[in-house]
């Protein structure tokens, strides 16, 4: 069985963090959650590392939520809800505080929570041919426990617009509003992405780490509280009515019903 | 008996639409429209049905800011009625800027004032390419206190200080760019525009996006509490009342230069 996560560090210092589920558009479920958490936090306490790159194979660079485990969520008690929420929460929470900057690599399309990780990286550099949504509304749930990075990343203006609309957007849009720092041709990003990590690697490294301490305390990083409060959302909303209706419309391919015209 | 000053109906799909319904004051921001904007938005609140609400206005403008000779004569009210005036702008602001179920604006014309506070507080908001908007307060001697919280959610503190302080007129194109509108259409597609928006809120189930709403306020910090709405009604009262207001509005309305104005080119 191949890894769905890749890992790699080379001699100046850089890790690179590759997504590798390629044919079920890098979505995450539990199983990958975990792996992802583990690998953030083994990085974090490397001496060796200095910058982070969270990349992708294949297409697109995440679906967000991965079919199987919508499947068996769809059968979790508010409870067992409240736990997985809480275990997305946790991953992207270490991302955000993860001691070494971060740099997301966005090839392709992201969404939901792939929206996520993209807003928690320090830096964003998307190919032009990326494309993003907030699509957990169509599914009769909430784009939660990503919500303080997200609005983080944009502001609370745009974020209610593209939370409530879930339309998608092009990787121009996600520069004008500020979820992704800058977009390349495709056949350019790995270069920008090297320039990034070159520019970091300027810095001194416990500046850095600092630097990043200091953006994350003035800037309002969430606490745990909003946290917990961001997973008992979404874990209510999954075992609502309408909620179990959303998915599973979406796993039986039909109008969900406030779709019927 | 003459038409309401706001309008609202609600059709088959959930979709309200209030309607600013002064075109002859250019829907002028006094306390008749505000009364009829915390009805509408009050009533809707209380209708299940509702899916989305759209803000428009009929008429050459969206809203042409305050309704100056009513401002002059709200300058000699007593302070309690002063008061409560305040405290009907700072609810319905909230009244619109809180409402349960995605807002969206649509803005053509001038905008300017409070105008500018009502299309803060929707959640979506679209503009006609030729609409102009401004923060006029200051150049009559008051000040935008009541719109300023949904204000600063919209545009940031950033941009905020500068128009608010500034009174300077822009256009679309640069509200878009500080984020007051996310849509700019000209005015022959501004219909198209608006549909997008409405078909796309229409795809997302009804109880999400209500609970999406409140999670972008609770964790965007964009809820507010009745003593920070007192204290801006407060501040918007006293300063009406102020002798710097009185001179700013009598001037306005007699059409000459207030005391404050340069009297040269230096």
């Amino acid at each position: 069985m191949t890894d769905a996560v890749l890992l790699a560090v080379d001699v100046n210092g850089r890790a690179t963090v590759t997504l590798n589920r390629p044919d079920v558009h890098n979505a995450f479920d539990d199983a990958l959650i975990a792996h992802l958490t583990e690998t953030f936090e083994a990085l974090g306490q490397r001496a060796d590392v200095r910058a982070v790159v969270l990349a992708a194979n294949g297409k697109s660079f995440s679906a967000g939520a991965d079919l199987g485990w919508m499947r068996r969520m769809a059968n979790y008690s508010e409870a067992e809800n409240r736990a997985d929420a809480g275990q997305l929460a946790r991953l992207i929470h270490v991302l955000d505080s993860l001691p070494k900057p971060t740099v997301a690599r966005v090839q392709g399309a992201a969404i939901g929570g792939g929206v996520g990780l993209v807003a928690a990286c320090d830096v964003a550099i998307a190919s032009e041919a990326a494309s993003f949504a907030l699509s957990e509304v169509r599914l009769g749930l909430i784009p939660a426990v990503i919500s303080p990075y997200v609005i983080g990343a944009i502001g609370p203006r745009q974020a209610r617009r593209y939370m409530l609309t879930a339309e998608r957007f092009d990787a121009a849009e996600a520069k004008r509003i500020g979820l992704v720092h800058d977009t390349v041709p495709a056949a350019n990003l790995d270069s920008v992405i090297d320039t990034v990590v070159a520019a970091l690697l300027l810095g001194g490294p416990e500046a850095v780490r600092e630097s990043k301490a200091l953006a994350r305390d003035v800037g309002g990083s969430p606490d745990e509280e909003t946290r917990t409060d961001t997973a008992r959302r979404i874990a209510r909303l999954r075992a609502s009515p309408e909620g179990k209706e959303g998915v599973s419309s979406f796993l039986e391919k039909r109008r969900p019903r406030w779709q019927e015209p | 008996m003459s038409e309401a000053i706001v309008l609202h109906t609600v059709d088959t799909r959930g979709v309200a639409t209030v309607t600013l319904n002064r075109p002859e004051l250019h829907n002028a921001y006094n306390g008749d429209l505000i009364d009829g904007i915390a009805a509408a938005f009050g009533a809707l609140r209380d209708d299940p049905a509702v899916r989305a609400v759209i803000l428009r206005a009929n008429g050459k403008h969206f809203s042409a800011g305050a309704d100056l000779g009513w401002l002059r004569q709200a300058a000699d009210f007593t302070p309690e009625q002063n008061l409560d005036f305040s405290l009907r702008t700072t609810g319905a602001m909230r009244a619109l800027m809180e409402f349960p179920a995605p807002t969206v604006a649509l803005v053509h014309g001038a905008c300017f004032g409070g105008g500018t506070g009502l299309v803060a507080a929707c959640d979506i908001a679209i503009a006609g390419t030729d609409s102009t908007f401004a923060l006029t307060e200051v150049r009559v001697g008051v000040n935008p206190a009541p719109i300023m919280r949904p204000m600063n959610a919209a545009i940031g503190p950033r941009q905020a200080r500068r128009y608010a302080l500034t009174g300077e007129r822009f256009d679309a194109a640069e509200a878009r760019r500080i984020g007051l509108v996310h849509e700019t259409a000209p005015r022959e597609a501004l219909e198209a525009a608006l549909s997008r928006i409405v078909d796309a809120l229409l795809l997302g189930g009804p109880q999400a996006l209500r609970e999406t709403k409140a999670l972008a306020f609770a964790v965007g910090g964009l809820s507010t509490d009745d003593t920070t709405v007192r204290a801006m009604a407060t501040v918007a009262a006293k300063r009406r009342a102020s002798a710097e207001a009185r001179e700013g509005l009598g001037a306005f309305l007699a059409k000459r230069p207030p005391a404050w104005a340069p009297k040269g080119n230096g």
